[in-house]
């Protein structure tokens, strides 16, 4: 097994890496001239056409110079099953921090996991007492497509988002008749997923009912290295355990559409999740009996939006519970409830200058079992923000958000963001667009922070600072749907008041001095044709130094955020027939800190996933059926994502999934 | 077929690049065959590794951070929660996993941890042939612990052959005679078992305990403190008469601590003990202090203030010098700061991640 692990250092690491950029550039140009002027369409079997981009339209007209990248359809419906966590790491430079039993954290640009915002409607959908999600619950297939940004939107997302915002986008398709879309699949480790997505309409009226269910045994052969087993040292074969996984998820739409400009939508998740805690190798050495960790959440996002005049409005309400109980154990419950309201006005002033500007409130009532009710019955939360878009001549584009919250009894800082985008060159083809983008950022410190025991500090200051992003892109297309599609970004974000539990006597939450991201992300995708053939590349790579300035300590990089990551996908499609193989590389991440210079780092190695898959499209009866076949972790790579933790080995699924329109049956017949 | 091969020959080229292989086995180092100086026991960060032994031989200032591994040439994957020296050897309470650890005094380990009937161990005391263990059992409750236990293990066998059911959170313990003193640490009592016939008893405490100093006249000092669960004002120092088990005194300290770690000591010739203290402040802060009892005239003075991330204190009996030590974070190398017995600092050091105890060898 040891020649399956695979080691990497620094310094190859950089000559494997320009081979790869190499690489791509030599199959993108070869590509271009090889596939022929042929125009085709390409139908995803198991994905319904969808027509309307609801949330992530705003974010991206008010904040010009943000970078915001999308994960299409066709990527979740490579990934086959589970959280949005699986997605992050095939395709986009992001770190995420997962286990195999179903717990994981985002880390966008370097920062920490409550560090963004996992935004559904107007939700921010983070726990409000440990400030983070925990994304393996977020399942994929409930969405339509996820749209990611990088760097600072607090003054659109409010508090917490620093490093990015996710936003998962439900496409409304006003249907006609009933459109029934179906998936199951199985995997290795006792994995199966059951998902239906139906939605019934008659072009007004809409309902849409999205349902999961997600099981996996996860025992998984690994090389246990860690037993502490002095009598048989070395690594020795042993089966994952306690690291099951049940997971429930079911969405409700419905929507009403009174006219183009006026509409009702709603939204309503239920999401039941159960996972047992994780052993760590040498609890699973010795069979310890595993804990679980059960999470109900009911999230609902009503709105109803009016266009029909130059005044446009949006009143939007929301509910959140989110419950959690550890190992069963009734007396740890932690839950909060949650209600929003939000309603905003927009207009376009002029030709070039529109805003939009509102208010949302949040009443927030804790229920934790370590919280005292004198101290903390109830929270309430009011944001009053404004955009405006300003587009003076025609390829350049400012934009500037404010946004103030108030929390009761806590003071927040005022944020506001300034950007700007330049096209340097526009023409049919190309297109080059220079961005430029600073906002102020901030975190309201977590319920825990603030309230845990006798050890939480309501007076711990709000971590705020600043954030710049710099980018440029190429976008070059043609007439029959090819494009490419190049992108640099520098980013910089400074956090001051870092939070972090520490030992001072007991344990407690304290604001440090300051962390600093900074780093550079490239990004590349193309979309090739050729007769019927059609072709999909993409790679990311980004360098990212995020260090922690502390008084009397080292600068240093910060745990867990690794400096290098990069991944590279293709997909070719060919008629019925699609195959797509990707690749991800995490470079080495640091799990302790350096008290003084002498100290060491502990760290672990980096490592290189790769991916791959195939699917037959067939019709029958006119309706569409999708058989496909997946492998991950191809080169059966031994690798720890967290110190201590197994990951699975080579594994593969089979799924099935069919797509039935029942309207467009009944008319044919 | 050949253009679907071309397609995807290319990208498996490219993926295959990224990967390399090396081998970075790493030389084993020599095996220490001393035992003098300080060992500083780290307890890392719970289910993340990082526990460690540190050896300090104080007289040549020699330092060996992760001196577990050097002797055996592999990390410690328990989070060390306790140790203890008895007759050469070294018992270690592991959690997580949970299980007993037995190394010679050089710390090398031949056999593998016992972890059969240890469910959640915390600390150990030896008598005899026989090492009890106490533990708050399985699925621990957190509010009053009724789960658990004294495990009581054959050292020659190193089997667990017996299990003593004490409700309200056993946590340290001492012999006196025939009888182990248990501190409760979810309950305010104080538990006694006779190891003549395993029945128990409890004495009724002001607040729950934590830890025992036994005196040259075989009584016992104990760590009164306040926990979430279980808060009291009465906290400081209790003494407990072991002729007439009774609580005979309590000297009070304001925010004894409630870590589970070395948190009381004593001099080599139990004039003083040292206690350390974590208070609250009205503005949110914390500030943690080291107190000296003394034993004569039965009152406590300041020995150190404004000690950072303090986990707990040990006095060296081969030259009383008082060894301090802690961390900010169980994600951070830990350090010792050393004072003589008039309170004046000596030297810091940086040791593993979370040093919760320390043993002194000649």
């Amino acid at each position: 097994m040891e020649s399956l692990y695979f080691h990497y250092t620094q310094s190859s690491f950089f000559e494997k890496m320009r081979i790869v950029i190499v690489s791509f550039f030599v199959l993108v140009s070869c590509s271009i001239k090889i596939f022929a002027q042929e125009n085709s369409t390409v139908q995803l079997p198991d994905t319904i056409l969808l027509d309307e981009v609801v949330k992530y339209g705003d974010c991206s007209k008010y904040q010009a110079g943000a970078k915001i990248e999308t994960i299409n359809a066709i990527q979740i419906s490579n990934v086959q099953a589970g959280g949005i966590d699986q997605l992050l790491m095939r395709y986009t430079p992001i770190y995420v921090k997962a286990d195999a039993g179903g717990l994981s954290s985002v880390h966008i640009r370097g920062t920490s996991s409550s560090h963004s915002n996992i935004m559904f409607g107007g939700i921010n959908i983070n726990s409000l007492t440990l400030g983070d999600c925990n994304l393996s619950n977020v399942t994929s297939f409930l969405f339509d497509e996820l749209h990611i940004q990088y760097g600072s939107s607090a003054t659109m997302n409010g508090s917490g988002a620093i490093g990015g915002a996710i936003y998962l986008d439900e496409k409304h398709l006003w249907t006609k008749g009933t459109k029934l879309a179906a998936k199951y699949s199985m995997g290795s480790f006792g994995e199966q997923s059951y998902g239906l997505k139906l939605h019934l309409g008659n072009g007004k009226w809409e309902s849409a009912t999205k349902f999961l269910k997600f099981t996996s045994n996860n025992n998984f052969s690994f090389i246990n290295t860690a037993t502490g087993d002095v009598e048989h040292k070395g690594g020795i074969p042993d089966v994952q355990e306690g690291a099951k996984i049940d997971n429930f998820n079911i969405i409700q739409q419905i929507n009403y559409l009174f006219g183009p400009n006026e509409s009702f939508k709603s939204s309503f998740w239920y999401a039941d999740s159960w996972h047992q805690v994780q052993l760590n190798m040498q609890e699973n050495h010795v069979h310890k009996t595993p804990k679980e960790l059960n999470d109900n959440n009911f999230r609902s996002w009503v709105e109803y939006k009016n266009g029909n005049r130059n005044l446009k409005y949006n009143i939007s309400a929301g509910y959140v519970h989110d419950k959690q109980i550890y190992d069963a154990d009734m007396s740890q419950k932690i839950q909060t409830d949650r209600g929003i309201i939000d309603a905003n006005v927009w207009q376009k002033l002029f030709e070039k200058l529109d805003y939009r500007t509102g208010a949302k409130f949040m009443h927030v009532v804790p229920d934790v079992y370590s919280y005292s009710d004198t101290v903390i019955p109830y929270e309430q939360h009011l944001e009053l923000y404004f955009a405006t878009n300003y587009q003076p001549v025609e390829g350049l584009r400012f934009s500037a958000n404010f946004r103030q919250q108030f929390v009761s009894n806590y003071d927040v800082p005022f944020t506001p963001a300034l950007g700007a985008e330049y096209s340097v060159l526009r023409n049919s083809s190309h297109h080059i667009l220079a961005k430029l983008n600073v906002s102020k950022h901030y975190r309201v410190p977590t319920l825990n922070d603030r309230f845990w025991g006798n050890q939480g500090n309501i007076d711990l200051k709000p971590e705020d600072g600043v954030g710049l992003d710099m980018g440029a892109t190429y976008r070059w297309n043609d007439d029959i749907g090819q494009s490419l599609n190049l992108q640099a970004n520098l980013f910089y974000i400074d956090i001051e008041n870092w939070i972090e539990w520490r030992n001072k006597g007991t344990w407690i939450p304290v604001s440090l001095g300051r962390v600093i991201s900074k780093g550079i992300e490239f990004h590349g995708d193309a979309k090739l044709k050729w007769g019927r053939s059609f072709s999909e590349f993409l790679l990311n790579y980004t360098f990212n130094p995020a260090e922690k300035i502390e008084t009397g300590k080292p600068t240093q990089q910060l745990i867990y955020i690794p400096m290098h990551m990069a991944n590279a996908s293709y997909s070719f499609q060919y008629e019925k027939f699609r195959a797509f193989i990707d690749g991800s590389f995490t470079g080495s991440r640091f799990n302790n800190y350096a008290a003084s210079e002498s100290s060491r780092r502990d760290d672990l190695d980096p490592y290189f996933l790769a991916n791959c898959g195939l699917a037959y499209q067939l019709s029958i009866m006119e309706q569409m059926f999708s058989l496909s076949f997946s492998a991950n972790n191809i080169f059966n790579v031994d690798y720890q994502n967290q110190k201590y933790y197994a990951m699975p080995g080579i594994n593969f699924k089979l799924g099935i999934s069919a797509v039935i329109d029942i309207k467009r049956k009944s008319k044919k017949k | 077929m050949k253009k679907l091969l071309r397609f995807l020959f290319v990208p498996m080229i490219v993926f295959a690049a990224f990967t390399a292989c090396d081998n970075d086995d790493e030389p084993e180092e020599e095996k220490a065959s001393e035992t003098f100086g300080a060992y500083f026991i780290n307890y890392g960060n719970f289910n993340g590794g990082l526990s460690s032994v540190t050896k300090y031989n104080y007289e040549t200032k020699e330092l060996v951070n992760d001196y577990y591994k050097q002797q055996n040439g592999q990390e410690l994957v328990s989070n060390i929660q306790y140790a203890y020296l008895y007759n050469d050897s070294v018992y270690m309470i592991g959690n997580s996993s949970d299980q007993l650890i037995e190394t010679s005094k050089y710390f090398v380990q031949t056999k593998n941890g016992i972890s059969e009937g240890l469910a959640n161990p915390r600390f150990c005391v030896a008598l005899g042939s026989k090492l009890y263990i106490s533990c708050w059992g399985e699925n621990p409750d957190y509010v009053t612990m009724p789960g658990s236990y004294i495990a009581v293990m054959d050292i020659k066998t190193g089997k667990i052959e017996n299990r003593i059911a004490m409700p309200g959170g056993t946590e340290g313990m001492a012999i006196v005679d025939d009888k182990l003193y248990v501190a409760m640490n979810y309950q305010p009592y104080l538990g006694i078992l006779s190891l003549s016939d395993y029945s128990t008893s409890y004495v009724k405490m002001p607040a729950v305990s934590s830890y025992f100093l036994k005196d040259q006249e075989n009584n016992l000092y104990v760590s009164l403190v306040s926990t979430y669960s279980c808060p009291s004002e009465t906290t400081g120092l209790g003494y407990f008469n072991t002729s007439k088990n009774k609580l005979e005194d309590v000297y009070l300290l304001n925010g004894m601590s409630s870590n589970y770690s070395s948190v009381i000591t004593a001099n080599s010739n139990f004039s003083k003990i040292y206690a350390l203290t974590t208070i609250y402040g009205e503005d949110w802060s914390v500030t943690s202090e080291v107190y000296t009892f003394d034993v004569a005239t039965k009152t406590f003075s300041q020995f150190a203030s404004n000690l950072v991330g303090p986990m707990g204190l040990a006095c060296n009996p081969d030259n009383n010098d008082l060894y301090i030590f802690g961390g900010e974070s169980v994600i951070e190398d830990g350090y010792f700061s050393i004072y003589n017995e008039d309170g004046h600092w000596a030297e810091t050091c940086t040791c593993g991640n979370s040093p919760y105890w320390v043993l002194f060898m000649d």
